[in-house]
């Protein structure tokens, strides 16, 4: 009895659907019979188990080509989804559709011009940005040098991108893997900042000039326009300039051994150019006005005989490697390579050395160069990528949205085509190509105007890029791509969603509830997110703009305002300087004159460590140290805490070397107590036995000599004769500084004839410290902008055919006494629940984003709670403001004429 | 006319088709064939014999009646054409003629 009721044992239920899958159509029926004939002839046979086992054998069996292959179609091919005709009968019916929908065509393209123009541009700017050094032949075996030096007392090693003289042409002495090195010193950060240019009687300033090793341009490939690279920087005296300085010294590129006279780093020099070189093609961190060989006296000389292994790490070293040379083993050998070379340096200075190894192609986009041509971080230019996607996701979301919510209208248009016989990929195909050719219009509007605005969107970001589409195809490449990406991402989900209706049910005029609920959600959820970023970006620019404000006009510690800089650079105007600080004192303006080596906001290169009475060099704290004379804390407003200011006998004796006045942070560093810091003597070894002794004269409050990203520094002010301190300070009273500037350029002209006048205020070169947030606060703000125009487009798109639906609903509201204020707002709350979502999701993650970027800076703002609400109200009031353009016009609108027609 | 030339197995399966007069389907063949063999045959040999043979134009097939058996699907039942037959007779006449030569088989004492 039991065996009757036992169900009849099946076939595996995955080897019949996998035969299903992979069996060609026509021949299933008949295999499949087959195989169960023969199953249910073994389960007599051999019993149910064998039989399942022998089946799956069998179904394995019939995996070859003459089962799996397809019988080829009956019809023509034509009608395959991506045949040239069809194809060109999507872009038929998709450019009829657009002229038929102008309103919505028009909010999509001008959408996506907008997104893509500004997608464009950052896709463009990186690329450029990660462009330098990629020219150089062997631009993947160029290496710098870097160092890392710690102290036993302090806690984070030391980084720089510098290093000691010997080091390189060691390593190139004790290393075969090394093909070629070279060293570069730039003497700007050594009170060097301009050269002073004389050819015949005319004057010039020039800014950098590189003192590098004869085999640079056989590390580097430079374009040279003349003479020689391999012998260009052999000589002493030598110069090789670029294309820029040649016009402008000479009037031609073709100045191949003409001579000029220099000031610069010694006194007055000639030189004769051996080379010029195209400073506009292949960009690179090194893009100075010349180059001179380490050949030479000054500079090159000291680095020549300078035999520091442990300090001086004041120049840059380049290494060529052999071809495939291991670079990660190379970099470990540096550790014994140093300790055997200056490990006895190193001890004596109380210090470890490590050296490191960083790729040349990377320096510019690493941001971690302290002097050299200023780079970007690769960090800010994925913020901008994201930014750039961001923006172009919104105006995609907008394409999706349009399309998905004007699907009742070609509903019966899917299902008259899907009657006929369109596959579901041909529909997809046709309403693929109808966002591909909304991108391509768009694309097509933005490149001529981005092209435009191209001067504008540079000043933006400071950059300088040209659209150079005849000679960069890379451009072209970036182009294509973003028309398919974007035309994709647009497109894919109204296709998807369009193709899928059931042609019965269009007809029956039965909406499939179910999903055309789920496509109004999805669409909710498309505007949410759209608002979102907008809400995030707002947020972002309200804090950013905050922070840029709190660092430009935060107490940093001395009056910034009013203040304006004469630097004296040339060595042949020192003995007039003193006199011209007289004249200046003495106009009617000006409240107060100082002398310093380097103003704040300039790079202090000085530093020494020193350890107070009682304790040794192995405890001893860096401090950094200015120049300046007893007028520095009047003219520039900084309070003294402790002790005296120094005075003018204090300037002109000769123990002023000794004498200091300290900042508060040196000594909460050292651990001494405020009224015990007067009198104070601070000591420091040097290597060779000597000692030097500092004598604490005065306290002065912290001020901020560098970036607000950092903590105050121990710093010093030392004292120095007026005529060593070129940077002169004046404290003007007058806000008429062009009077003032006439009358001081006219006290220069009589006492420093021979050199061109200079001057700049003091609150514009604080300023310049913080270019890299300004510009990020530029962009931010300027994509907020444009992020939220674009959100709004969709949002009024959308209130456009909210109103059209409910018409009639309107009408009969309206009929029955509805005023236009509740009409209104019946229209617009749908709209203004979700932005109000939006920000209540946004807020959270802008907050999180901006504490992240908030992190880098020693003084920052507070992220207030106002913020969130002012960027709310911003959110809300433009959304608002949209929507009810539309909503207003429909409840102002004759409820005769909606009702009539029926 | 352009010959075509038949293997080993689709011979044998040609003429057990042409045996059944009319009632050969997959798993009818099968039987036979281990039957008259005794190989060990499996399904997806005999169809891949049968479609090449249909292909080469010696079977015609139609679909018969489904049964119970088979979950309700249809069989296919093959007949062999008259090209079929001639092949399978040609290649009769060439094994005949070559045995009736083959006499007096001479066996070699070493084997």
């Amino acid at each position: 009895m039991s065996r009757l009721e036992q169900p009849t044992p099946q076939p595996p239920r995955w080897a019949d659907r996998l035969l299903e899958w992979f069996c060609a159509p026509h021949l299933l029926e008949n295999v499949q019979g087959d195989l169960h004939e023969e199953f249910f002839y073994q389960v007599e046979k051999v019993g149910a188990q064998k039989a399942k086992f022998q089946y799956i054998i069998e179904v394995l069996g019939f995996l070859k080509p003459f089962a799996i292959q397809r019988k080829p179609s009956p019809y023509p091919s034509s009608t395959t989804t991506f045949h040239p005709t069809m194809i060109r009968n999507y872009f038929n019916i998709a450019i009829r559709n657009l002229a038929k929908n102008r309103l919505y065509a028009a909010l999509n393209i001008f959408g996506l011009t907008i997104g893509t123009l500004c997608c464009l541009y950052i896709l463009l700017y990186v690329q450029d940005e990660r462009s330098y050094d990629k020219h150089h032949a062997a631009a993947d075996r160029l290496y710098r040098v870097t160092t890392e030096l710690s102290f036993p007392d302090t806690k984070d090693p030391h980084k720089m991108s510098t290093c000691s003289p010997p080091i390189v042409p060691a390593m190139q002495a004790e290393f075969p893997e090394v093909e070629i090195s070279t060293r570069m010193v730039d003497p700007a950060p050594f009170g060097v900042e301009r050269y002073l240019f004389k050819v015949g009687d005319k004057v010039f300033y020039e800014n950098t000039g590189y003192v590098v090793d004869s085999t640079f341009f056989q590390t580097f490939d430079y374009h040279f326009l003349a003479g020689n690279p391999k012998k260009a920087l052999n000589a002493p005296q030598s110069m090789v300039i670029s294309e820029a300085l040649a016009i402008k010294l000479f009037n031609t590129t073709d100045a191949l051994n003409k001579t000029l006279k220099v000031t610069g780093q010694v006194e007055e020099e000639t030189y004769k150019v051996t080379g010029v070189f195209n400073n506009s093609l292949g960009k690179s961190h090194l893009m100075p006005d010349f180059f001179t060989p380490m050949n030479s006296p000054g500079m090159g000389e000291y680095v020549r005989s300078d035999n520091t292994w442990a300090g001086n790490n004041f120049l840059y070293g380049y290494l060529k490697f052999k071809p495939g040379t291991d670079v990660q083993a190379f970099e470990a050998k540096l550790a014994a390579f140093i300790e055997r070379n200056g490990g006895d340096q190193l001890r004596q200075m109380k210090m470890q050395k490590k050296l490191f190894l960083q790729p040349v192609r990377a320096i510019h986009t690493s941001a971690e160069d302290l002097a050299v041509a200023k780079g970007t971080s690769e960090r800010f230019l994925n913020m901008l990528l994201l930014i750039a996607g961001f923006i172009q996701l919104v105006a995609c979301i907008n394409f999706m949205n349009l399309s998905t919510a004007r699907s009742t209208r070609r509903a019966k248009e899917v299902g008259v085509r899907k009657a006929v016989g369109a596959g579901r990929s041909s529909l997809m195909g046709q309403f693929l190509s109808e966002s591909m050719l909304m991108t391509l219009i768009a694309v097509g509007l933005a490149v001529p105007l981005m092209w435009l605005l191209l001067p504008l969107l540079n000043q933006l970001t400071g950059a300088s890029l040209s659209l150079q589409l005849t000679q960069d195809w890379s451009t072209w490449g970036i182009i294509v791509g973003l028309v398919l990406l974007t035309g994709v991402v647009a497109g894919s989900y109204p296709a998807f969603y369009l193709s899928s209706f059931n042609p019965l049910s269009i007809f029956r005029g039965m909406r499939d509830t179910k999903s055309s609920q789920g496509a109004i959600n999805f669409r909710k959820v498309l505007v949410v997110s759209q608002f979102v970023i907008s809400s995030v970006l707002i947020i972002g620019a309200v804090v950013i703009q905050r922070q840029l404000n709190y660092l430009l006009k935060e107490d940093m510690g001395f009056e910034k305002n009013q203040k304006i800089v004469f630097p004296v650079r040339s060595n042949e105007s020192r003995p007039q300087l003193g006199a011209f600080r007289n004249r200046l004192a003495a106009l009617p303006e000006v409240a107060g004159v100082t002398g310093m080596s380097a103003y704040p906001g300039q790079f202090v290169p000085n530093d020494i460590s020193m350890y107070k009475e009682g304790e040794d060099m192995n405890s001893s704290t860096v401090i950094r140290y200015a120049f300046t004379d007893e007028k520095f804390l009047s003219t520039l407003k900084v309070k003294l805490l402790a002790g005296r200011n120094f005075t003018a006998r204090d300037t002109s004796s000769e123990e002023f070397k000794a004498k200091v006045i300290v900042n508060e942070t040196v000594l909460k560093t050292m651990n001494i107590p405020l009224e015990q810091a007067p009198g104070m003597v601070l000591r420091s070894d040097r290597g060779n036995g000597d000692q030097i002794q500092l004598t604490i004269i005065g306290v002065m409050q912290d001020i901020n000599f560098e970036r607000m990203s950092k903590k105050v520094a121990p710093y010093m002010m030392r004292v120095s004769p007026h005529e060593f301190l070129p940077q002169v300070i004046t404290d003007v009273t007058t806000q008429d500084y062009p009077v003032f500037v006439q009358k001081a350029q006219q006290i220069w002209s009589e006492l420093f004839p021979g050199t061109p006048f200079e001057y700049t205020f003091l609150d514009q070169e604080v300023a310049q410290l913080y270019q890299a947030e300004q510009t990020f606060s530029n962009i931010i703000g300027t994509f907020t902008l444009v992020a939220i125009f674009i959100s709004c487009l969709g949002l009024f798109g959308l209130s456009v055919f909210a109103a059209e639906q409910r018409m009639k609903e309107i009408g009969i509201r309206k009929v029955l006494g509805a005023s236009v204020g509740s009409l209104t707002s019946l229209l617009a709350k749908d709209f203004v629940i979700l932005v109000v979502l939006s920000i209540c999701i946004a807020s959270p993650i802008a907050w999180y984003l901006m504490n992240l970027w908030l992190k880098d800076f020693a003084y920052r703002i507070e992220i207030q709670w106002w913020i969130f609400v002012l960027a709310g109200l911003i959110a809300v009031a433009v959304a608002f403001l949209t929507v009810s353009v539309q909503s207003v016009r429909s409840a102002l609108a004759n409820p005769v004429k909606s009702l009539r027609s029926e | 006319m352009k010959r075509t030339y038949l293997g080993e197995f689709e011979e044998l399966v040609l003429l057990t088709v042409a045996v059944l007069e009319g009632e050969a389907y997959g798993v009818v063949l099968l039987h036979e064939l281990i039957a008259q063999t005794g190989r060990s045959l499996r399904l997806n040999q005999v169809h891949s014999a049968l479609q090449r043979l249909e292909d080469k134009g010696m079977l015609s097939s139609e679909m018969g009646e489904p049964t119970a058996e088979r979950g309700g699907r249809r069989k296919r039942l093959f007949k062999v054409t008259a090209y079929g037959v001639r092949t399978l007779e040609e290649i009769q006449a060439v094994r005949s003629s070559l045995w009736n030569r083959f006499t007096n088989p001479k066996t070699d004492p070493s084997l």
